[in-house]
């Protein structure tokens, strides 16, 4: 029998470097968030690098400047924001797997404009004990990770399965997303059903302004700051609320729910992004211009469809 | 209530169904039926089925069960559900929860008490007396919203929050009461403390109250609270 064998060891964690997988389900009724990876894209391909399935944990690099020792011989991926990551100080391809040797030295920057969180996965997923079924680490719920809610560390072990040298893969550039935070994001969404108690003029303000995103955004939420919309109620009854749900609180300024929402909230919802653009605002930087542009049901489901097939339906095959 | 259930599609994957407009224990039986009877029919489809006070939002795997498919199949279950052709029973239970009510760990007490008019020992009786439902779980895991209180016992949000409430604590706000499974941040008035965890990761099942579940509190002694592992916490200037 094998055992899992220290593979990383913490020298400096960086601003939140976290555990994740696709999320916890099954769970919302109990008053526990989905959680899950900021930008699912760039953590589908971390792992899709490596040939793992589809929900390995994997590390959630937020704002970079990570840096660890490589613990025993493995291949590892990364993926998402460009930290300008090297391997004993040589410059390492962002979106490609490599192999990383015992003592080595694996080191991230910091935010180099081109995204905010960055997706580091190993051959067969870090070995993380699993919180109702999820590796996923909320700060909040004091839940998830190697230590119920703690952030990666200073000095902390990850775990893993050694690994042989393989053939090195890389994301074609096609399918790369461009990133650059001095660009506006153009973000989709789905009007709600509570997009006719907006006024016209609060609905056309929403679709035709620069928002900017708020430096007081988390994975729980990115605010918003724009001209404030005029909200005609201030609360509804609490109910559930969806990734990407866009709250209105009394004081007009959009709040983008994401991977860590609270499970009920009791502001009205103008819309709700479509989850193939969730990435884009996960990766944006505080100051970064946004605008929403109207879409629909059927087109998210239609590009949902296909990012699930690629990623989940085709996970064993070799690019 | 509504004549008909309201259905919107929030995302390809969110289904929510709106039972009425107001909170009341009719709603409350009606959403606790759309929420097993959506277990029933959409089986694996289902990621969450989420219910709160007039609503239940079902997340589904939009890959197995086409959304716009969703409302369609669940309204035919309803049908039936709703004529009895189908019984469902969803599973609420009672709870009996037991509560040192004082103010040494009720640190509202004394100003509800004041505010109201209203010997502290009279406020704990109108809060037992009664039976409280779970109406909804949220704000973080294991919280529940019980309702509704007998309306001599409303009172509003703290102006601000408190940094720590200890875990346990037994609060009200508005028209509802609720208990915080952790310590945490709080705008609730604190009146009462239990010694039982609300949530607990490594017991199973974790949460001890369901939504749809029936509370009754019951009073206990301070000797009663300390040996069933109550802890006096004052709460610091």
């Amino acid at each position: 029998m094998t055992y899992a064998q220290p593979l990383l060891q913490v020298d400096k964690p960086g601003f939140l470097t976290l555990f994740v997988d696709r999320g916890r389900r099954h769970h919302q009724h109990m008053g526990l968030t989905a959680s899950g990876p900021m930008d699912e894209y760039a953590f589908l391909w971390a792992n899709k690098l490596l040939s793992n399935t589809c929900n390995s944990p994997a590390l959630e690099i937020s704002f970079g400047l990570f840096t660890c020792t490589i613990k025993n011989n493995c291949m590892l991926a990364i993926s998402g924001a460009d930290f300008a990551a090297t391997l004993n100080g040589k410059p390492l391809n962002n979106w490609q797997s490599f192999y990383a040797k015992t003592g080595d030295k694996l080191h991230f920057k910091g935010p180099q404009q081109q995204g905010s969180r960055a997706y580091l996965s190993t051959k067969g997923g870090f070995d993380c004990p699993l919180t109702f079924n999820s590796c996923c680490t909320v700060e909040r719920e004091q839940l998830g990770g190697q230590h119920q809610g703690k952030k990666i560390a200073t000095s902390e072990t990850i775990y893993a399965y050694p690994t042989e040298k393989e053939i090195i893969r890389c994301v074609p550039h096609s399918l790369i997303p461009d990133y650059n935070n001095r660009n506006t994001i153009h973000c989709r969404f789905i009007p709600g059903y509570q997009w006719t108690a907006f006024s016209k003029k609060s609905q056309q303000a929403f679709c035709k302004q620069r928002y900017i995103l708020s430096p007081q955004s988390n994975r729980m939420g990115c605010r918003l700051t724009g001209e404030a919309l005029s909200v005609a109620s201030s609360g509804i009854i609490s109910e559930a609320i969806a990734l990407g749900a866009i709250q209105i609180p009394p004081d007009g300024q959009p709040i983008v729910l994401m991977r860590d929402r609270q499970t009920l909230g009791g502001y009205p919802k103008i819309g709700c992004v479509i989850s193939n653009d969730i990435e884009k605002i996960a990766q944006a930087m505080p100051g970064q211009a946004l605008q929403f542009h109207i879409s629909d049901i059927q087109s998210a489901y239609k590009e949902r469809q296909l990012r699930e097939a690629f990623f989940t339906h085709l996970q064993h095959k070799v690019l | 209530m509504y004549a008909q259930l309201h259905y919107a599609l929030v995302a390809e994957d969110h289904l929510l169904i709106t039972v009425a407009d107001k909170i009341s224990e009719e709603a409350l039986a009606c959403v606790q039926k759309v929420g097993a009877c959506a277990a029933a029919v959409f089986g694996d489809s289902v990621i969450d089925i989420i219910p709160a006070y007039t609503t239940v939002m079902i997340v589904f795997d939009c890959i197995t069960l086409a959304p716009e498919k969703a409302a369609l199949l669940f309204q035919q279950h309803w049908h039936d559900v709703k004529h009895g052709i189908n019984t469902i029973n969803p599973q609420a239970k009672t709870i009996e929860i037991p509560i040192y009510y004082h103010p040494d760990v009720g640190w509202d007490l004394l100003h509800l008490s004041e505010q109201k008019g209203i010997d502290w020992q009279e406020l704990v009786q109108l809060h037992h007396e009664k039976t409280y439902h779970v109406y909804a779980m949220g704000f973080s895991p294991g919280f529940a919203f019980m309702g509704l209180l007998p309306p001599r016992l409303h009172s509003s949000r703290k102006s601000s929050p408190r940094k720590h409430l200890p875990q346990g604590t037994l609060a009200i706000a508005d028209l509802q009461t609720a208990i915080y499974p952790q310590a945490s941040p709080g705008g609730w008035n604190s009146i009462g403390r239990t010694p039982v965890s609300l949530f607990d990761v490594d017991t199973n099942p974790a949460n001890l109250l369901n939504s749809g579940d029936t509370v009754q509190f019951l009073p206990i002694e301070k000797e009663a609270y300390l040996s069933l592992g109550g802890i006096i916490e004052f709460e610091k200037a």
